[in-house]
C-alpha cells in the first residue's frame, strides 16, 4: 500500500500516464494513420519498459527480448478463432512468462558478455524452433482474417504501456527493486548482503516476458497475418535496446522518449530508405553508449536519475 | 554448544588442496584470530563458510544446524556477515545506500518502524563514517572503503561477524582506529568475531585465540601470547623448514 | 553407412571445416588479446565477400588475386574501427565489465550499420558469381575447383597464422597477450600496440574467409550473422583464445554439420548451430576462460 501511495503522490509519474491514456483520443481526432503511428509507440513504450524491468536494473543485457513477443504472438495466431481474444492474448504473455522461467535458471547462470549473445542466440533458436514445427505441420503463414479494429487495438497496446510502465515504477521503488540494483551494481556483494540474487534475477526475468508476450499478440492481430521470420525478427531486440539506452532507464519517461525517438526516426525514414534508418539507429547507439550512457532521460531530468555518479 | 562449528573442511582448486581437514569451533562472544602467510587458506575458508565456495569435503554447523553448501545470501541472513579483503563496495551508490541495501537484505530484517535512513545513519556512526553518507562509494579512500566493508557487514544484523584483513593497507593511525571500531562494536553488539590479518598487533589486541594456518592445515592453536612463542609458527611463518 | 564414410562427404566436411576454422580465427585473435567479444565479426566476412564480388567483376581477374587487396581492405576497417570507437572503451572505461557490456553494444551497433550500408551500395538481394567452377574428378570425389581453391588457401592461411604466433616476435607478443595481459605487460610488451595489431589481422583474415565463401555460395547483406555464431561456437569449443583448438573445433564443427545435414534435413541446420551455441554457453557459465568466482 505504501507503494501505492507512493505512485499516487509521484507527479511526474501521473502526469505521464495520463499522457500516455490521452492517446485513446488519437484516432478521433487525427485519423487512421496517427492511430497505426500512436499504436506503434505504445508497442515500444510497451517493449522497452519490460526490457528496463529486468536489464535495466539488473545490468544483465537481454538482446533477446524478440523472444517474448514473438511467441505470444505465435499464442494468439495459432489459437485465432478457436480461443476468445480476452483470453489468448493473456495466455501469450502468460506462456511468454513461463518460456522465461523455464530458461531463467540456467541461463541466469551466465554473467556478462557471455549471458548477452546468449539471449541473442537463444532468441534465434526458438525461431527457427518454431519454424520448423511451422514448416513440419505445413504453415508457412497464417492469416488472421476478422482481427479487431485498430482503436480497438490501440486500447489494449495503451494499456499494456501503462501496465508496463507502472510495473517497472513499483518494482524500482520496492525492496526488490533495490535488490536488483545491488546486483548490477556487484552480484557477489549483493549476495553477500543477504539479497536473494538468484530467486530475485529469475523473478524479474520472468516478470519482464509478460507484457512483451501480450505485445506480441496485439501486433500480429493489428498485422492480421502470422509470419515466424517476422514476429521473431531480432531487429525487434536491437530497436528496444537501444531505445531503452537512448532513452535512458533511470526514469520512467526514458523509454518513452527512446522509443518516441525512434518513431521519429523511422516516420522520417523508414518508409523511404528504411537502410537509411537502420544506419542512423546504429550511430545513435554507438553515441549514446560512447557520450551519453544513461541516455536522454539523464541530460533532460538529471536530478532524478540513478546513476548520475 | 559452540555458535560455529568447522568440522575436517577440506578444499580443492585442481589439484591444489587449500584446505586440509580443517576443524575448528567459535563461541559465543569469542574473537577467534585466524594467522597464516599468503596462500595458506584463509580468505578460503571464509568463502567456505559464507557460501561462496562450496568445501570439497567436511561440514559446517551453526547453532548446531548443518548449513554446509547454502548459498551466501542465505548464510547472510542465519548471521554470519563478511568482509571482503579486496573491498568490494556497491560503487554506484552512496554510502548510505550502501549500508541501507545490507539492512533491508540482512539477518536483522527490517521492519518499517524506525525509518531506514536512520539505522543506516546509527551504524556509519559506529564506524565513523557519517560524515560520508551521501559520497559515492567508488570516491571513498582505502581507509573508508574499509570502514564501509565493516558498515555493511554490520547492517546485516550478523552474529558472526567474518573480517578479512580489514587493516591492510592502512596507515599505523588508521590502524588503531580500526582497532577500536573493532572493539567498540563487539562490545555493543555481543558480536562473534573471526579476523583475518596480517598486522600482528591488531590480532594480538583483539584476539582471545588465534589459529594458524599453514598450506591449508591447522598448524597451532593457543592465546596470542603462546603462539608467538611457538616454534611451528616462526618455522611457517619465517621458513626455518619450509620452501 | 557407404554414405556416411563416402569420400565425397568427407571433402564437403573438409572444405566447411577448414572455412569455419579461418572464420574463428579472426573472432579468437580480437577476444583473446582484448577480450572483445566482437559481434560483428560475420558482417566483415560479408564485407570480404562482396570485395571479392566486386573484384571479380571488375576486374574479371580471380577473386584469389584479389585476397591481398581485400584482406587491406577489411584491416583498415578494423583500424578505422579501433581507433574511432574501441581505443576510447579500452583506455577510458571502467570496469573491465563495463568495457565488455559496451563493446557489445558497440559491436552491434557497428554490424547493424555495416549490413545497412552495404544493402544501400548494392541492394539487399543475394548475389552470386561463376568462378573455377568446372568440376574435377580425384578418388571418386567430384569437386568444383573453387572448393579446392578455398581448401587450399584456408590451409596456406591457417598455417601461416600458426607459425607467425609460434616464430615471430608480434606473434609471440600476441600469444603472450592472449595468455596473460598482465604478465605480457610486465615484459614490457606495449599491450596497446599488440591488440591493434591483432585488431586488424583479425578482420583482415575475416576478410579473406568472406572472400572464400564468396566463392562457393550466394551472398547477401545479412549473411553475416550465421557466421558470427559459428565463429562463437568455434572458439567456445576450442577454448577461447587457444588458436589451435580453434581450428580444430572449427574442423570438428564442418563435420558435424555435413553430417547431421545429410542424415536429417537441410532445415536442421540453423536449429544444430544455434542449439551448439547456446548448449556450450551453458555448459561454461562461469565464463569461458574458466574464471573462477572471486572470493
Amino acid at each position: 500500500m505504501t507503494a501505492l501511495n507512493g505512485i499516487l503522490k509521484d507527479r511526474v509519474l501521473l502526469i505521464f500516464l495520463t499522457s500516455l491514456v490521452l492517446t485513446v483520443f488519437v484516432p478521433d481526432l487525427f485519423g487512421s494513420y496517427w492511430a497505426i503511428v500512436a499504436l506503434n509507440l505504445m508497442m515500444w513504450v510497451s517493449l522497452t519498459q519490460s526490457w528496463t524491468l529486468f536489464s535495466g536494473m539488473t545490468g544483465y543485457i537481454s538482446l533477446g527480448h524478440v523472444v517474448f513477443y514473438g511467441i505470444g504472438a505465435y499464442v494468439v495466431a495459432s489459437t485465432f478463432k478457436v480461443l476468445p481474444l480476452w483470453v489468448s492474448i493473456p495466455l501469450g504473455g502468460v506462456v511468454a512468462g513461463v518460456l522465461a522461467l523455464l530458461v531463467a535458471i540456467p541461463v541466469l547462470r551466465v554473467r556478462g558478455p557471455y549471458f548477452v549473445i546468449l539471449t541473442f542466440g537463444l532468441a534465434e533458436l526458438v525461431k527457427y524452433i518454431v519454424l520448423n514445427v511451422e514448416t513440419s505441420i505445413g504453415k508457412s503463414s497464417r492469416l488472421l482474417f476478422g482481427a479487431p479494429t485498430i482503436e480497438t487495438l490501440l486500447y489494449i497496446m495503451i494499456g499494456l504501456a501503462v501496465i508496463a510502465t507502472l510495473m517497472t515504477k513499483l518494482v524500482s521503488q520496492s525492496r526488490f527493486g533495490r535488490g536488483l540494483s545491488a546486483i548490477r551494481d556487484d552480484e557477489i556483494t549483493a549476495e553477500t548482503v543477504g539479497v536473494p540474487v538468484v530467486k530475485y534475477k529469475i523473478t524479474a526475468f520472468t516478470l519482464s516476458a509478460v507484457i512483451p508476450g501480450m505485445v506480441g499478440g496485439v501486433i500480429a492481430l493489428k498485422s492480421t497475418y502470422f509470419e515466424v521470420l517476422q514476429v521473431f525478427n531480432p531487429v525487434i531486440s536491437f530497436t528496444v535496446v537501444t531505445m531503452a539506452i537512448i532513452g535512458g532507464s533511470g526514469d520512467v519517461r526514458g523509454p518513452f522518449m527512446g522509443a518516441a525517438f525512434l518513431l521519429l526516426l523511422s516516420e522520417l525514414f523508414w518508409a523511404t530508405i528504411p537502410q537509411i534508418y537502420m544506419i542512423l539507429v546504429g550511430l545513435f547507439l554507438i553515441v549514446f553508449v560512447v557520450f551519453a550512457p544513461n541516455g536522454i532521460a539523464a541530460i533532460l531530468w538529471p536530478a532524478r536519475s540513478r546513476d548520475s555518479q | 554448544m559452540n555458535l560455529l562449528e568447522v568440522e575436517n573442511i577440506g578444499k580443492n582448486f585442481g589439484g591444489v588442496r587449500a584446505l586440509d581437514e580443517v576443524s575448528l569451533m567459535v563461541d559465543k562472544a569469542e574473537t577467534l584470530g585466524l594467522m597464516g602467510a599468503n596462500g595458506a587458506g584463509k580468505t578460503t575458508l571464509f568463502s567456505v563458510i559464507a557460501g561462496h565456495l562450496k568445501p570439497s569435503n567436511g561440514i559446517i554447523r551453526l547453532k548446531g544446524k548443518t548449513i554446509t553448501g547454502y548459498r551466501p545470501d542465505k548464510v547472510c541472513r542465519l548471521g554470519i556477515a563478511r568482509t571482503f579483503q579486496i573491498v568490494r563496495p556497491f560503487i554506484g551508490m552512496s554510502v548510505r545506500e550502501n549500508v541501507e541495501v545490507a539492512i533491508l537484505f540482512g539477518n536483522s530484517g527490517y521492519d518499517s518502524a524506525s525509518s531506514l535512513g536512520d539505522r543506516a545513519m546509527d551504524i556509519l556512526d559506529d564506524v565513523g563514517l557519517q560524515g560520508l553518507s551521501e559520497t559515492f562509494a567508488g570516491k571513498l579512500t582505502l581507509s573508508a572503503r574499509k570502514c564501509l566493508e565493516v558498515a555493511r557487514a554490520l547492517a546485516t544484523g550478523p552474529e558472526i561477524l567474518l573480517l578479512d584483513e580489514v587493516m591492510a593497507g592502512l596507515t599505523p593511525r588508521e590502524v588503531d582506529d580500526m582497532i577500536e571500531i573493532i572493539q567498540r562494536i563487539k562490545l555493543q553488539r555481543r558480536l562473534t568475531i573471526v579476523i583475518v590479518e596480517h598486522v600482528v598487533k591488531a590480532l594480538n589486541q583483539l584476539s582471545e585465540r588465534v589459529v594458524v594456518l599453514h598450506h591449508g592445515k591447522i598448524i597451532a592453536t593457543g592465546s596470542p601470547q603462546e603462539i608467538a612463542q611457538n616454534i611451528d609458527v616462526r618455522e611457517a611463518y619465517f621458513g626455518a623448514s619450509d620452501t | 553407412m557407404d554414405l556416411l564414410l563416402s569420400p565425397q562427404l568427407l571433402f564437403s566436411a573438409l572444405v566447411l571445416g577448414s572455412t569455419y576454422a579461418l572464420v574463428a580465427l579472426g573472432l579468437n585473435l580480437v577476444y583473446g588479446t582484448m577480450r572483445l567479444l566482437n559481434i560483428a565479426h560475420g558482417d566483415l566476412i560479408m564485407v570480404g565477400a562482396y570485395a571479392a564480388f566486386w573484384f571479380f567483376t571488375l576486374s574479371g581477374l580471380s577473386p584469389i588475386i584479389g585476397l591481398p587487396l581485400i584482406a587491406l581492405i577489411c584491416a583498415g576497417l578494423g583500424l578505422i574501427l579501433y581507433f574511432a570507437i574501441f581505443r576510447h572503451q579500452l583506455e577510458n572505461v571502467h570496469p573491465v565489465e563495463r568495457i565488455e557490456a559496451n563493446s557489445l553494444l558497440l559491436f552491434f551497433a557497428v554490424s547493424v550499420i555495416v549490413q545497412n550500408v552495404v544493402a544501400l551500395s548494392f541492394s539487399g538481394s543475394p548475389r552470386a558469381y561463376r568462378h573455377l567452377d568446372e568440376v574435377y574428378h580425384l578418388l571418386g570425389v567430384s569437386m568444383t575447383a573453387n572448393r579446392i581453391a578455398a581448401l587450399v588457401v584456408a590451409v596456406t592461411l591457417l598455417s601461416a597464422v600458426v607459425l607467425f604466433l609460434n616464430r615471430s616476435h608480434y606473434g609471440l607478443s600476441i600469444s603472450a597477450l592472449i595468455q596473460n595481459k598482465t604478465a605480457a605487460k610486465i615484459v614490457g610488451i606495449n599491450v596497446s600496440k599488440i591488440q591493434i595489431l591483432s585488431f586488424t589481422i583479425g578482420f583482415a583474415i575475416a576478410g579473406v574467409a568472406g572472400a572464400l565463401i564468396s566463392m562457393t555460395e550466394q551472398i547477401s547483406p545479412f549473411m553475416g550473422f550465421p557466421f558470427t555464431i559459428v565463429a562463437f561456437v568455434v572458439i567456445i569449443l576450442g577454448g577461447l583464445g587457444n588458436i589451435k583448438g580453434g581450428i580444430a573445433a572449427g574442423l570438428l564443427l564442418g563435420f558435424v554439420e555435413i553430417y547431421v545435414v545429410v542424415l536429417t534435413s537441410a532445415n536442421f541446420r540453423s536449429i544444430l548451430i544455434y542449439g551448439l551455441f547456446v548448449g556450450v554457453l551453458l555448459l561454461r557459465p562461469q565464463g569461458l576462460f574458466g574464471k573462477t568466482r572471486a572470493s
